[in-house]
């Protein structure tokens, strides 16, 4: 029998987040993933890779050899500077070409890292480097503002209010009508002391 | 040090368009001891202040706002004469503000994100440097 997940007010709050998200503890094992997991894991034919069988799972047993030394780098210094990190990368199927945006912040409950994986595009190889559209449409409120984490970024969708997406045209070139809003996952993240 | 005067609430109006900042401004103003009055847009804010029953000692509000700006807030209020300070909150930074509204300098600009303290610490300071000194004592 798999064990429960344990719950917290932080984890409560990520469930909720359609991006992949993870924690790992000081030595860099995983304690927790939420639901997105198992919905990514289910959509690529992760059978097995359910989050549950994963906990206690040293993370960088996940990572390419030939990137375990830039991981243990970036991850080590969020756990020891206590400030956030992000790159993007490629995790492409061989029939979709997908790339996310990690971002990486120290765990404010507990000691360790909680890191977010927001998916950037994700399309058929065909197509393959073009970035997510800035469609004004889909993050542009009816005044012309669009919503952005002042924190993390990502863009909030106007009908799907609680989808925030990484659109790299906003952050090299930010619109022009921008209001700062907070996401729901950097607000845990961040001011979880006030809650 | 100035340290606010034993039973005298101060009261904070913040003016911003998005839920969350407006909350977790309120969350933490109001663990230091504020009321806060809350307004989504400045329109809202000045029909307030209007009708408050209360005096409001600082005025914390977002540059960017749906029609009426932060800005043009903060220009109402000077030509209405209250007197009311006014914390200019934005993800810019305050020289890119500043281009558009000459009001803004450091020392009432918060650039978002910020820190509960960050917050607090300007709050003091620009109630303090409002205060009248014979009020300070």
């Amino acid at each position: 029998m798999t064990p429960p997940i344990e719950a917290s007010a932080l984890r409560t709050k990520l469930e909720l987040d359609p991006s992949v998200i993870y924690m790992l503890d000081e030595k860099l094992r995983i304690v927790y993933c939420n639901e997105a997991w198992d919905v990514f894991a289910a959509a690529n034919g992760g059978l097995g890779l359910e989050r549950r069988t994963l906990f206690g799972r040293q993370v960088m047993d996940a990572i390419p050899k030939a990137l375990t030394l830039f991981f243990m780098k970036a991850f080590g210094r969020v756990l020891s500077t206590k400030e956030s990190w992000g790159h993007n990368y490629e995790c492409s199927s061989p029939t979709t070409y997908r790339s996310y945006r990690m971002m990486v912040y120290p765990n404010p409950e507990e000691p360790g890292l909680v890191v977010v994986n927001s998916l950037i595009v994700e399309q058929p190889h065909s197509l393959d480097g073009q970035e997510r559209d800035a469609d004004g449409a889909q993050y542009a409120d009816e005044h012309g503002l669009i919503a952005m984490c002042c924190q993390c970024r990502r863009a909030r969708r106007v009908r799907e209010r609680e989808v925030w997406d990484w659109v790299p045209a906003y952050v090299a070139s930010p619109p022009g009508l921008v209001t700062h809003d907070i996401c729901p996952t950097c607000l845990h993240l961040t001011y979880s002391e006030c809650f | 040090m100035y340290t606010e005067r034993p039973g005298a609430i101060q009261t904070i109006l913040v003016v911003d368009d998005q839920d969350a900042v407006r909350g977790l401004i309120r969350t933490i103003l109001s663990s230091s001891g504020y009321q806060v009055l809350e307004a989504s847009s400045a329109a809202k804010a000045l029909s307030l202040i209007e009708s408050a029953s209360c005096s409001i000692q600082l005025v914390i509000a977002d540059v960017m706002l749906n029609g009426i700006s932060g800005c043009e807030l903060a220009a109402q209020l000077k030509a209405k004469g209250t007197g009311m300070p006014v914390l200019f909150i934005s993800g810019h930074s305050a020289e890119f503000v500043a281009k558009k509204c000459p009001d803004v300098h450091d020392e009432v600009f918060l650039r978002k994100p910020f820190s509960p303290d960050s917050l607090i610490e300007k709050v003091r300071g620009i109630i303090l440097s409002s205060t009248p000194i014979a009020d300070r004592l």
